[in-house]
């Protein structure tokens, strides 16, 4: 029999404090659909899609209601596009992305992950094209969510990559202009990607994956924020290795309700589960916040001195509770601070107290990188460039994941408002302290080479 | 003529310390083995059920005695033989979590049963709790194999609805993911 505290506390963290699971993706591998018939192609793609996504909802729907948890998203991430696109053209690249988008409707999933290509360290024409028909192929569809990993810590950064990836952002900025730039929120640029990321816009079904597979994305920031405040409640003196307990017990009801989820899933599809992405992702919904979080530990300025070590500490008691919690964890996993998606977050940029280059620093400790950032329209391509570099070489460094997720919103200065909606939700223009200034290095490309420590054999 | 009898035995009393010590001090004297046995306390009043088997001559009258002459006048006691059941109380099925939260008002007990027994379904445990002036009321159920659990859930919600109660039904998977420590797969069967 369960015990009453037990039931209780599932119940709350469910009825009271947003617990659901952000997303369920299912990864599949088209690389069976290759062929030098564009027509044949992008016909092999949507019937594949198609038919072993077709019941994914479905029975998403089904197991959420048999837990009674919200199954927030039901997504698909396929293998990188660009490996179907070599002795294509990008014409044919933006037929394939948009055959994506109308398989994606046809299954009912609200994204599609996968229209992407790992270029550390070289660049096929194949990968070249994908690239190329970044800003044609993210404003003609709906869906269709796009990545491409620049750098590795084994590989170092490929610069001339990295600018040929920021000058098609700002193309896809210009094409998406009566949408204020949207088309760039479909678009990360990572070092260090996972293969296994069920969330967007990063997921992708990664080299070395299985032909099919399940992997789910967790939530849980509102469950986070509540169980710090209830401590407190109880011990207003609760020092900060106390609070990072209490996190850690939180991850590890989180995570194993992930992997739950996920696992029946998987059985019901025929498919193998892979990880369970333990990530902490908010929504702009007020108590679903990373940054209310964050507030609860004692910030109360989100970019004041402390903000990044608060970063750290949520990001590691996370981890840590989650790894406890299954020996499937995967993806990200770590804690998100995507700056329009979480709406404390994005206060504090308006008030003016988070800046880019605190953003930066936090990256250095969290689970992602820049992440749903408004730029001024008028950025240079250069420094995209830069930005997506300093990012890059954070993560190869410290041997993580970061990624750069910026919209150049035409037409905009700091300071203005902008408000995607629904999840993508709302901020302010920010721009970095020093616009401009790195040109002459960016324009060199190249290679950032791999730091000594991937030496590792 | 069998070797052993078995009772079934409940006693409710005002809740004081040492109320199972002498319950059990009396089985222990009749030469008794408890089996099974559950006991709570509900608003200030011990409550216990039990099962035990005694030697063939030990009847349920003396048992009662016994219990009687140990325990306090305020004490309730009953003793009946205990029956085979020739079935169970109803399909074999899944255990789910039926929860309703709203506000406290005679029949809600009444209604939730009721709805159970139109479906079949058993409870098995039962438990309320208070929040400032809602009710929660979470009941740990087995669902017949066959039901539709959708349907179910669905009719479960709008029945509490009307009298202004939030309700849900969930597998009980959820509850012991979410506070055991072992694999999920084990929970899922394999």
């Amino acid at each position: 029999m369960l015990a009453r505290q037990d039931v209780l506390s599932t119940l709350r963290m469910v009825r009271e404090e947003n617990l659901d699971v952000r997303t369920v993706t299912l990864g599949l591998n088209l690389n069976c659909c290759a062929s030098r018939d564009p027509e044949a192609l992008v016909s092999a793609v949507r019937a594949r899609i198609v038919s072993l996504a077709g019941d994914l909802v479905r029975q998403c729907d089904e197991v959420a209601a048999r837990y009674g948890l919200p199954i927030v998203n039901k997504r698909v991430a396929v293998s990188p596009a660009s490996i179907l696109l070599e002795g294509h053209t990008t014409a044919t690249a933006v037929r394939l992305a948009q055959a994506m988008d109308q398989a994606a409707a046809e299954v009912q999933v609200d994204l599609i992950g996968g229209f992407s290509a790992f270029v550390q360290k070289g660049m096929t024409p194949g990968e070249g094209t994908l690239i190329d028909a970044l800003p044609e192929a993210l404003t003609n569809t709906k869906r269709v969510c796009a990545s491409i990993n620049v750098g590795s810590t084994r590989a170092g950064v490929n610069v001339d990559a990295v600018r040929r990836v920021s000058a098609r952002l700002l193309e896809a900025a210009q094409a998406s202009r009566a949408q204020r730039g949207f088309a760039c929120a479909k678009l990360v640029v990572f070092a260090n990607m996972p293969e296994d990321n069920p969330f967007m816009a990063g997921a992708v079904l990664g080299p070395g994956e299985a032909e099919r597979v399940v992997n789910v994305g967790v939530s849980g920031p509102g469950v986070v924020k509540r169980a710090i405040d209830r401590l407190l409640r109880s011990d207003p003196q609760a020092t900060l290795d106390e609070l990072a307990e209490e996190i850690k017990h939180t991850a590890f009801r989180v995570t194993r309700t992930g992997e739950l989820i996920g696992r029946e899933v998987a059985d019901r599809l025929g498919v193998p589960f892979g990880v369970v992405d333990l990530s902490l992702a908010p929504t702009p919904r007020v108590g679903d916040s990373v940054g209310e979080i964050y507030q609860s530990l004692g910030v109360e300025k989100l970019g004041a001195p402390g903000t990044t070590a608060a970063v750290m500490l949520l990001n590691d008691a996370v981890k840590k509770g989650g790894a406890f919690a299954s020996s499937a964890v995967g993806g990200l996993s770590g804690a998100f601070i995507p700056v329009m998606e979480d709406h404390a977050l994005s206060q504090a940029v308006t008030e003016g107290t988070l800046t880019l280059e605190k953003l930066e620093a936090m990256t250095a400790v969290c689970s992602v990188g820049l992440d749903m950032i408004l730029l001024p329209g008028d950025i240079s391509a250069e420094s995209i460039s830069g930005l997506i570099l300093d990012e890059a070489v954070i993560g190869i460094a410290n041997r993580k994941t970061t990624g750069v997720r910026v919209i150049p919103v035409p037409g905009a200065k700091a300071g203005e408002f902008v408000d995607f909606g629904g999840l993508f939700g709302s901020g302010t223009v920010m721009r970095p302290a020093c616009m401009e200034g790195a040109a002459a290095f960016v324009r060199r490309g190249g290679h950032i080479p791999a730091p000594i420590h991937s030496l590792t054999n | 003529m069998p070797d052993i009898s078995r009772y079934v035995i409940a006693v409710l009393l005002p809740d004081r310390v040492g109320a199972l010590r002498d319950v059990t001090a009396v089985i222990v004297e009749l030469q008794g083995n408890i089996a099974g046995i559950r006991q709570s306390v509900v608003d200030g009043y011990f409550s216990l059920i039990f099962t035990s088997a005694h030697p063939a001559g030990v009847t349920d009258e003396a048992i009662y005695h016994a219990l009687a002459a140990r325990l306090e006048p305020a004490a309730a006691i009953v003793v009946r033989a205990c029956q085979a059941l020739s079935q169970p109380p109803c399909a074999r099925g899944a255990r789910y979590v039926a929860m309703t939260c709203g506000p406290d008002r005679p029949g809600t007990i009444h209604a939730i049963s009721a709805f159970f027994v139109e479906h079949g379904i058993n409870i098995e445990d039962w438990q309320v709790e208070n929040e400032g002036a809602e009710v929660i009321y979470t009941a740990q159920v087995v669902l017949p194999a066959a039901a539709d659990f959708r349907a179910v859930q669905e009719a479960f919600r709008a029945r509490m609805a009307v009298r202004d109660l939030s309700a849900s039904i969930c597998h009980e998977n959820i509850f012991r993911a979410t506070n055991e420590v072992g694999p999920i797969k084990h929970l899922l069967g394999k």
